[in-house]
């Protein structure tokens, strides 16, 4: 009898081993796609057979070959030059607007979840921001402040700060009222370190979580935007931009349009499962 | 119930307020935009004083926060102002393009949540199965494609290749259920699908995390049987997570929806709001941010009702707050 519920739970126990080894593999081929992705966008001036702007008429809309791995688009641009350049610049606007919606949004999060006055005032202003979705508002400031990759990043951090201000400020008000905080607090810890020291700890994993998701999400968005006339301005090839190119001949030319999504989904794809990596790994219930 | 009251005043006060920085928020964004309304539509060859006496009409001139005023007292009248350059009124554009926007996204969001939570609550149930995986596999792939892009490949296979749908166009429910749903097929299938992986996924995380907690232990060993456990206990605290996801990624939608219409060419208000940007018509741009932000509001009201429905440790944080 005992001999059984032992196997059983030695089965139980491979079963869990295998899990997190095969959680960690996951994880590991998100980071080596990532790795991957970033060396192509970094080695482009390399990599890349032909500048990105050069124009060659006769070579229009040629299907891929050895000469042009990618193929030619409807100006002769040869697409897998265009494709890497635009991988650079994809990764740099939705790096930039990861990074910077975090960083504020969390810290507004984070003193909105713990000061009732302050969370008044900033959450009214996010639940505004947040009324409007986040590609339209981008697209109205976009077009506000004038397209440019720097205005993009900007307008697109504008529309993602609240979500990480929200997500931060749930996550505070639950964590705060736990009985930990409580007997910090009762130790005499000022608010700073209750604050910084035990709560944003604690709250790290859904806001992590939360900005490889913007990560991803923006490199869609500016995509979409590009896509629909109002992201990072053209020439420049943005991943977006390539594909916006790539839709008026898309019927006669698929590979304009499969072989740079490709890349675009592989790079999205990438920062998705080393996010999900990084969750289980900082939320070791998940498992 | 006097709590519920209370909870929901409270709500009430909240939409107040956001609406108000909301406006606030439009008004100050579209003036912040360079470029004279009065030029823009009467164009460069436009002699002056016909500029000037536009502006004057218009009333571009007056101070600020007489424009504002103007602007807020017009719309709660249901008056947005002229188009630019269509020859109607915000509101009648709006109209025409409102029946289209509102079957893709209802539509799409009902399919979204019909697939996602079911495949996400099983998910969770049997984490680390074979139908675990696919979930997991199907989300990432949902997260990861740009929607125009899905789009365009779904009009390669069932549009262009296969010819079993219509690659474009839109035809309304009083056409035919048949047709409507024809054409309506692919623009939905692509837009549920990032809608649905977003949703399933965190399902399975909220009903995972929620299934690991002492209380279903606790309940596992009063010999409570499993499926109570999973909708008495589980799902019930499971549900704001998924509630919120369902609110916040009704915005998602909305913006989505700009995006498959115009690929798909359905005279919806994306499309609108993509040929009023191209072309900068300012109030139809304003009208329209401010009507997708009103739904949207109104959507994330009834998840927050909900909210207090299903849970009442939120009715009474309400009620201290």
């Amino acid at each position: 009898m005992s001999e059984q519920v032992l196997k059983e739970a030695r089965r139980e126990q491979r079963k869990v081993m295998l899990g997190a080894i095969l959680g960690q593999r996951v994880a590991l081929a998100g980071f080596f796609i990532m790795v991957l992705i970033a060396l192509l966008a970094i080695l482009a001036p390399v990599l890349a057979p032909q500048g990105p702007y050069d124009i060659n008429p006769l070579d229009r809309l040629l299907p891929p070959s050895p000469k042009h791995w990618f193929g030619t688009d409807s100006l002769g641009r040869d697409l897998l030059a265009r494709t890497l350049y635009g991988l650079r610049i994809s990764l740099t606007v939705g790096g930039e607007t990861a990074l910077l919606s975090t960083v504020i949004g969390l810290a507004l999060g984070l003193l909105s979840g713990y000061f009732r006055a302050v969370d008044n005032v900033v959450m009214r202003i996010c639940e505004g921001m947040m009324a409007i979705p986040p590609m339209l508002l981008a697209i109205a400031l976009v077009a506000a402040l004038g397209s440019s990759s720097e205005n993009v990043v900007l307008s697109m951090c504008v529309a993602y700060m609240p979500m990480v201000a929200r997500v931060a400020r749930a996550s505070t008000l639950s964590v705060k009222e736990q009985t930990f905080i409580e007997a910090i607090k009762s130790s005499g810890a000022g608010w700073p370190r209750v604050l910084f020291g035990h709560i944003a700890p604690n709250i790290m994993s859904p806001v992590i979580v939360q900005a490889t998701y913007i990560f991803a999400s923006a490199i869609i968005i500016e995509a979409a935007m590009s896509f629909l006339g109002a992201g990072v301005p053209p020439p420049d090839p943005s991943l977006g931009n390539v594909l916006y190119d790539a839709k008026s001949v898309i019927f006669k030319a698929w590979w304009t349009t499969v072989l740079p999504g490709l890349v675009m989904v592989l790079t999205v794809l990438g920062l998705n499962i080393l996010g999900d990596g990084v969750r289980d790994a900082m939320d070791p219930s998940g498992k | 119930m006097c709590l519920m009251l209370s909870y929901l005043l409270k709500r009430l006060f909240h939409v107040v307020t956001t609406l108000l920085v909301l406006s606030l928020i439009i008004f100050a964004v579209l003036h912040l935009t360079p470029g004279d309304p009065a030029r823009i539509m009467l164009g460069p060859e436009a002699p002056e004083e016909t500029v000037e006496a536009l502006r004057v009409k218009l009333g571009v001139k007056d101070p600020l926060p007489l424009q504002y005023i103007r602007w807020v007292g017009n719309a709660l009248r249901g008056d947005l102002g002229d188009s630019y350059f269509r020859n109607e009124s915000v509101a009648s554009a709006v109209g025409k393009h409102l029946g289209a926007t509102i079957a893709l996204s209802v539509w799409s969001q009902l399919l979204a949540i019909l697939v996602a939570v079911p495949a996400g609550v099983y998910a969770a149930k049997n984490k680390g199965g074979k139908v675990d995986a696919a979930v997991a596999a199907g989300t990432l792939a949902g997260i990861s494609v740009p929607s125009f892009l899905f789009s365009l490949i779904l009009i390669l296979i069932f549009g262009v290749w296969l010819k079993w749908l219509p690659a474009s166009g839109y035809k309304t429910l009083s056409q035919g259920i048949g047709l409507h749903f024809r054409y309506i097929a692919l623009p939905v299938i692509s837009l549920a699908f990032m809608q649905a992986s977003l949703i399933a996924r965190i399902t399975r995380s909220t009903v995972a995390d929620v299934t690991s907690a002492e209380y279903i232990k606790t309940a596992l060993a009063k010999g409570v049987p499993g499926t109570s456990i999973m909708f008495k206990h589980a799902l019930r605290n499971a549900f704001n997570p998924i509630l919120t996801t369902i609110g916040q990624t009704f915005g998602l939608l909305l913006s989505g929806a700009s995006v498959v219409e115009t690929v798909f060419n359905i005279p919806g208000l994306g499309q609108l709001m993509v040929s009023s940007i191209l072309k900068r018509d300012y109030p139809v741009i304003q009208g329209l941010v401010l009507i997708t932000s009103l739904v949207y509001v109104a959507v994330n009201l009834v998840v927050d009702l909900l909210y207090g429905v299903v849970d009442p440790r939120v009715r009474v944080i309400g009620e201290n707050a």
